[in-house]
């Protein structure tokens, strides 16, 4: 699975990574990131000066002498839980210090990404997890995807990707959604309504067309809606009116094909 | 004579125009003319109206094909193709990610507009830079049950898929005349 996320922005790659369960590494060229999954969900990073064990040393608090003489025990140990699991088993790290380490290593890296300028990406599935550089801990794509996009503030590079202001909404979930929606979300979700065009509730909010663009790409990016083009005709099409065949006229016809 | 009518329909560059002319017994009627916008950077024709294509099985039975135009623009032209359609198959270039999101557009149009049977035809997964099949039909929203793999240029893989797609307008048909039995 491979692209470039001017074709495809990378919100939707991460999307798809996790819907579909996957396992292994997202690598992002020229950066050399990589982003390492196991069943759908977003496990560790790494990238050339950027570890979770530089991070224990710059943000942590860990001194290099310490994190070496630990990580040769880890490895003499031939631990299989990743390091930083093996921390708290052995050394009575607190959880709470690797959740802190987990969100510098992974989420604020992945928000940041969001609004990266044009990159090569490549996932690479059923790789070998790099145990010495996890925390152990997970985060759901869609959730790191809905705080990433609240908080991208430059959205020249998903210019493209967004629903067109002339298009319509229509809700992909039945029920209540399970995001907590900030204000605008809400707003916009009860109008999912396949009929009322982005540029007509731009009016009705009397917003820019952009900020409705913005919370719908939000939406549909953690699969709640999608988008849907409305007819350039003022006339909206009704059911088919095409004539109705027969059974026995679909069975003889699918006979005769496969005898072509 | 009894007329199936089937729509071939996808973003640019999915290979309508070659499926239809693929299962076509006559020269087909494309409309392909010179691409000026950005359409042009991915095929040089693309098709302004609609391809059409037609098999006919001695004077009783015949399947005519149509081919969306390539650009998306949902227009009178659709307007025209879907309302006298019996099904349609929406083909997808496995091999452009960035065609993906336009494909996913045509299907929520389709399926918001008209109550057709569909089946969704994955296209040039030979191409080495392919998605998989399972993620194609992910990135497009589309139940697995209805994905495919359609090779366009290989009569058997076209036909095949029509079978399939015939077969499907079957079932449905078989299935809402159980369920208007038992009301």
């Amino acid at each position: 699975m491979q692209g470039r996320l001017s074709e495809i922005p990378l919100a939707e790659v991460l999307k798809l990574l996790g819907q579909g369960q996957a396992t292994g590494v997202l690598e992002l060229q020229p950066m050399r990131y990589q982003l390492w999954w196991q069943a759908g969900k977003m496990v560790g990073a790494l990238a050339p000066g950027f570890s979770l064990h530089q991070l224990m040393m710059s943000q942590g608090g860990v001194s290099a002498s310490v994190l070496q003489v630990a990580m040769r025990a880890y490895v003499v140990a031939g631990s299989k839980s990743p390091f930083g699991v093996w921390l708290v088993e052995r050394y009575g790290w607190q959880w709470r210090e690797l959740q802190w380490l987990f969100h510098q290593q992974v989420v604020r890296p992945v928000c940041r990404l969001l609004g990266a300028a044009e990159a090569r990406f490549e996932f690479r599935p059923r790789q070998a997890l790099p145990l010495a550089h996890l925390t152990g801990l997970s985060a759901e794509p869609l959730e790191v995807l809905l705080a990433g996009l609240r908080a991208l503030r430059d959205w020249r590079v998903l210019f493209d990707q967004l629903p067109e202001p002339a298009s319509a909404l229509v809700s992909r979930y039945q029920g209540r959604p399970p995001y907590r929606l900030n204000h605008q979300e809400w707003h916009l979700w009860e109008y999912a309504d396949g009929e009322t065009s982005l540029a007509s509730i731009a009016q009705a909010w009397q917003v820019e067309v952009l900020t409705v663009q913005q919370v719908a790409f939000r939406l549909m990016s953690v699969g709640l809606v999608a988008e849907l083009p409305l007819l350039a005709t003022a006339k909206q099409l009704g059911a088919a009116s095409a004539s109705e065949l027969t059974g026995d006229f679909l069975e003889s016809l699918a006979q005769s094909l496969q005898q072509l | 004579m009894a007329i199936m009518r089937i729509v071939v329909t996808g973003p640019v560059g999915s290979g309508k125009s070659t499926f239809v002319r693929t299962v076509s017994e006559i020269q087909t009627v494309d409309t392909d003319r010179q691409a000026t916008d950005e359409t042009a950077l991915l095929k040089a024709t693309t098709t302004v109206a609609m391809d059409f294509g037609r098999v006919t099985f001695g004077n009783k039975m015949s399947l005519h094909v149509y081919g969306t135009p390539g650009q998306e623009r949902f227009d009178f032209m659709w307007e025209i193709l879907i309302e006298h359609a019996h099904a349609y198959i929406l083909l997808v270039p496995g091999h452009q990610p960035g065609a993906f999101r336009t494909a996913r557009r045509i299907l929520t149009f389709m399926e918001q507009r008209v109550r057709l049977p569909y089946l969704v035809g994955v296209t040039h997964l030979d191409v080495p830079q392919a998605w998989p099949l399972p993620y194609v039909g992910m990135a497009v929203g589309v139940h697995p049950d209805l994905l495919l793999a359609v090779n366009a240029t290989q009569k058997p893989s076209v036909v095949s898929a029509l079978v399939q797609l015939i077969q499907r307008c079957h079932t449905r048909r078989t299935q809402s005349q159980l369920s208007a039995q038992e009301v």
